[in-house]
């Protein structure tokens, strides 16, 4: 497989963009960073409503739609994320605050328009509501799959679950999740259930659900060696894949429950753990639900694109057999060696994606061989996968 | 106060200013040797907190991604020196206002092993570039990293027009 860049995106300022994310429903880019600015972007040509045209290799140009934010947001913000149901956005600030964003249609007045409606004209942004509680910097924030629950992480050790209140204006405080001993670097939901993983410092990966409005921590994930910065689901959310400060990679899935489990929280192990990926710690990593496709980003500049290997891949010696006898003496003893392929390997990889750290990489939602990333450079870029060989 | 008599060391304070053709590590040393530390009237060079020696440059080597990597380690004064993070912060905001790490470096900032009880802990904050950034851009913090870096001297641009 082969990385195609197919637009690079410039804010035209070297302040680094920490976080990226694609509108739910259309070639829409959200981005936002050290300059303290939220930007919307889209394809310069075409009906951004519209997915990014599958086949389409030659460059795009792309436009900012729309920049918001300016003396609003005193400090860097570090985080940004589409609502996946209603048109608006949340993003976290290093102030401590959370931020939701409206999308406001600039042509309509009254009726609730849908997100489509909205960018066929271009966006305007509104600030609806700040969320205040964290003690410190906000690291990331999240949209449960409903839309309805936002959680956000804090280096003040905490996760906060935030509500959609009725008028879908604000959102109210529901939980704060203590359990970290070190920041919270980084939130995800389970992409259908209300289960919420998060990323530490303290190099544990936890994992939280409700029980009778209560939210506990029902599993710790423990295998990293550092910092972990970044998680993904896959597509059913059975598996995750983590990323670190250690340099590894690391894929989990869910003990399967046995008949006597049945009440217990399922809980997590490894089943493929690849270190040493980048020369850097690895800052980023998405799992594409449509492809199934696995980006991470480092702060080697880098990106790696890994995939799953077909099923039952174990190559034994009785496969090889042949090709071993005729090179080898192996004696009388039956030489029991399997080469165990991993389940997930690289498929490709791309040096100097960006000139500097690479922090946040997202696949659009539509096509699983489309993503975008950022970051220290100030720069976006959008990439397409390709098949053909190098 | 962690160490009310620190050992100081005597520096020249007439140098030379470096020829244009010094090295990068030169560079370096040369920018960060006057940052004064945070609780006292001396010099880190003073301190012997950095010395020439603590600052290595790798150039881009083969089998590497990186075009480059600059390390540097420095020495509290004491093993129990609750400033050392600011020290090590200071140390990253001067190279950054001067911008001289090239183009597609590095930065590895850490406390020489085994010098200060937690300077694993202390290393691994300074390796978070989020941290760091979050830091250097907390006006309060800023302040104070400020003041330590005011008794820096101006440094010697290749560009400069002589006068």
């Amino acid at each position: 497989m082969q990385l195609l860049k197919i637009a690079t995106l410039a804010t035209g300022r070297k302040d680094p963009i920490w976080s990226i994310s694609w509108c739910p429903t259309s070639a829409v880019l959200a981005s936002a960073g050290s300059d303290c600015l939220v930007r919307l972007w889209a394809p310069q040509t075409g009906d951004c409503t519209q997915a990014i045209q599958r086949d389409d290799e030659r460059p795009q140009e792309w436009r900012c739609l729309t920049t918001f934010g300016a003396t609003l947001f005193p400090r860097t913000l570090r985080c940004v994320s589409f609502n996946p149901r209603l048109p608006f956005l949340a993003c976290g600030s290093f102030d401590s605050y959370v931020y939701t964003l409206r999308l406001n249609s600039n042509c309509e007045e009254g009726s609730e328009p849908n997100l489509q409606e909205i960018l066929t004209s271009p966006p305007k942004l509104q600030l609806t509501s700040t969320l205040e509680g964290h003690e410190s910097e906000i690291k990331c924030v999240a949209f449960s799959s409903s839309g309805s629950l936002l959680a956000s992480c804090s280096r003040d050790r905490t996760v906060w679950l935030w509500e959609l209140g009725i008028d879908k204006d604000d959102f109210e405080s529901l939980s704060i999740l203590e359990g970290h001993t070190q920041d919270v670097k980084y939130v995800v939901w389970h992409p259908c259930k209300e289960l919420l993983c998060s990323c530490s410092y303290d190099n544990t990966v936890r994992m939280w659900v409700e029980d009778e409005y209560d939210w506990y921590c029902c599993s710790v994930l423990s295998a990293h060696s550092s910092t972990v910065w970044a998680a993904s689901f896959d597509k059913l959310g059975e598996r995750l894949v983590t990323v670190s400060d250690d340099r590894s990679v690391i894929f989990w899935r869910q003990i399967p429950r046995r008949s006597d489990d049945i009440g217990r929280d399922p809980s997590w192990e490894t089943f493929c753990v690849l270190k040493e990926q980048h020369e850097r710690a690895i800052y980023t990593v998405d799992w594409s639900h449509q492809s199934g496709l696995v980006v991470t980003g480092g702060g080697d500049d880098a990106l790696h694109i890994y995939q799953e290997n077909p099923l039952g891949k174990t190559v034994t010696l009785d496969d090889t057999e042949e090709q071993l006898a005729s090179s080898q003496d192996l004696g009388d003893d039956k030489v029991k060696i399997s080469y165990h392929t991993e389940p997930f390997s690289i498929v490709a990889t791309l040096l100097n994606a960006h000139e500097g750290d690479i922090n946040c990489v997202k696949w659009n939602p539509q096509d699983g061989y489309i993503f975008a990333s950022c970051g220290d450079d100030g720069l976006i870029c959008i990439w397409r996968v390709t098949m053909e060989m190098s | 106060m962690d160490n009310p008599f620190p050992q100081v060391r005597l520096c020249d304070e007439r140098r030379p200013e470096l020829p244009s053709n010094a090295s990068l590590e030169e560079k370096i040393f040369e920018a960060i040797r006057d940052i004064r530390d945070p609780e006292h009237p001396y010099t880190l060079e003073q301190l012997s907190v950095v010395d020439p020696n603590s600052i290595v440059v790798v150039q881009g080597s083969k089998g590497s991604r990186l075009k480059g990597l600059v390390k540097i380690e420095f020495t509290p004064t004491v093993p129990h020196c609750s400033l050392a993070s600011l020290i090590g912060l200071c140390i990253v905001a001067r190279i950054r206002d001067e911008n001289l790490l090239p183009p597609g470096y590095k930065l590895d900032i850490k406390v020489c092993d085994n010098t200060h009880e937690s300077d694993e802990e202390i290393t691994k904050q300074l390796r978070d570039k989020e941290r760091v950034f979050a830091a250097l851009e907390n006006n309060k913090l800023r302040q104070v990293i400020d003041d330590c870096l005011s008794t820096c001297k101006p440094l010697h641009k290749d560009d400069d027009v002589a006068t």
